[in-house]
């Protein structure tokens, strides 16, 4: 039987790895990100996951 | 938190947002969307009281879903019918701008940090136990405080570590690091596994993106450096320090006709430029998070960048200072002029960046 992914964790996973691409790309000189970006980014990554949790409610 | 109270449904039996007549500190609109999205509402009246201080956001966002979303008892909050509710509603907004606009703005970013610990305390809290009911034993409340202390500590420390490994040069491999934690929580949702393991990947990622976005370099060590140069050769191309408070004294210099060049770069705090009274300065200015003032130019904030190209018409030496902050204050003041942090100085004390 498939089991349905934990949207929770999905969201987390997904937003972490964005932020951390975008790091990635800063730190190897890609891109130069400043708090105009980097701000809304942790807040929109933070706020994704608080909603995820929040929609998804506890794991039965 | 009151997990058994449900949001009230329409006839469709989709949930509606509704504000709380029960669980309410003024229109019970943070009761209401805690209860919404199944959340202890004390997270979202800190986000209401961080974001008043931030231009008024708070504020705003309060008062327009004061008035639109209606509560649950039927009640409205401005008097009868939807139109009182928008003419108190831009008669309250009106007025938060008018108490929140500039200059209080500028304790938004001081203010950020505390509603930031608080949000972190309450989530500790309710991580190493929640809510007390009345009447519980002192010594579990006791036992769940030590414990909501020590996780804290674990997380500050994990936080404090990250920062500083970020800082000297170690961000490439935590920034990989952070995308393989995030891959390792994709594949977890798939094949199941512990939803704790979130925080350790935010620990890792948020100090990496401070420190990536206020460029905060910390080599060069930490503590105080003063240098003073008496001749041009003895002043270097860059001064650096990590953390801490640097002052370059370039008073006794003689500056030779032409462009003097030096660099400051202070990872995360002070640093004092005072340049020689017949000098020229032009600069070059990236300050993260913080204060930049260069002789009559000033401006603070986030992202703080400006060049100053200095007055072509004037003769005297040039001196060129690139300088770059990663969270802190550089001040650049000519001779003795106090500095900031010994006594504010009025507009007409300052000097132009170049003189007559």
């Amino acid at each position: 039987m498939n089991r349905a992914p934990d949207r929770l964790l999905l969201v987390a996973g997904l937003a972490i790895s964005g932020l951390g691409v975008l790091l990635l790309l800063d730190r190897t000189g890609v891109i130069d990100l400043h708090f105009g970006y980097a701000l809304p980014a942790i807040l929109a990554c933070v706020g994704a996951i608080l909603l995820a949790a929040g929609l998804e409610g506890p794991r039965r | 938190m009151n997990e058994n109270a449900q949001s009230p449904k329409d006839d469709g039996g989709v949930r509606k947002l509704t504000r709380s007549s029960t669980d309410k500190m003024i229109g019970g609109v943070a009761g209401g969307l805690g209860r919404y999205f199944g959340v202890d509402p004390i997270l979202f009246r800190i986000a209401f009281v961080a974001l008043a201080f931030a231009g008024g956001v708070g504020i705003l966002a309060y008062i327009a879903l004061l008035a639109f979303v209606p509560a649950d008892d039927g009640t409205s909050p401005f008097g009868a019918g939807r139109n009182a509710n928008v003419i108190g509603a831009i008669l309250l907004a009106l007025l938060a701008l008018v108490v929140f606009g500039p200059p209080a703005f500028f304790l938004g970013p001081a203010l950020v940090p505390v509603a930031l610990v608080l949000g972190i305390g309450v989530l500790l809290w309710r991580a190493a136990g929640g809510s007390l009911p009345a009447g519980s034993d002192p010594g579990k409340i006791a036992a769940r405080a030590t414990i909501a202390f020590l996780i804290g500590l674990a997380a500050l420390g994990a936080f404090a570590g990250v920062f500083l490994l970020a800082a000297i040069g170690g961000g490439t491999v935590l920034a990989i690091l952070a995308i393989v934690a995030g891959m390792a929580l994709i594949i977890t949702a798939f094949i199941g596994g512990a939803r704790w393991l979130v925080i350790p990947a935010l620990v890792l990622v948020l100090p990496l993106a401070i420190v990536a976005a206020a460029d905060i370099d910390v080599k060069g060590g930490a503590g105080e450096r003063h240098y003073r140069p008496g001749t041009v050769s003895e002043i270097r191309p860059e001064y650096r320090l990590g953390m801490g408070e640097l002052e370059v004294d370039l008073r006794a210099v003689t500056l030779p006709v032409g462009t003097t060049t030096t660099a400051v770069k202070v990872g995360v705090g002070h640093a004092v430029v005072r340049v020689p009274d017949d000098a020229c300065v032009t600069s070059d200015v990236q300050v993260g998070v913080g204060h930049a003032q260069v002789l009559d130019r000033t401006s603070d904030g986030v992202d703080v960048a400006f060049v100053q190209p200095g007055s072509l018409a004037s003769a005297a030496p040039r001196l060129h200072l690139d300088a770059d902050i990663g969270i802190g204050a550089l001040e650049v003041v000519r001779g003795d002029d106090p500095v900031f942090s010994r006594g504010y100085r009025t507009t007409s004390d300052i000097l132009p960046a170049c003189p007559a």
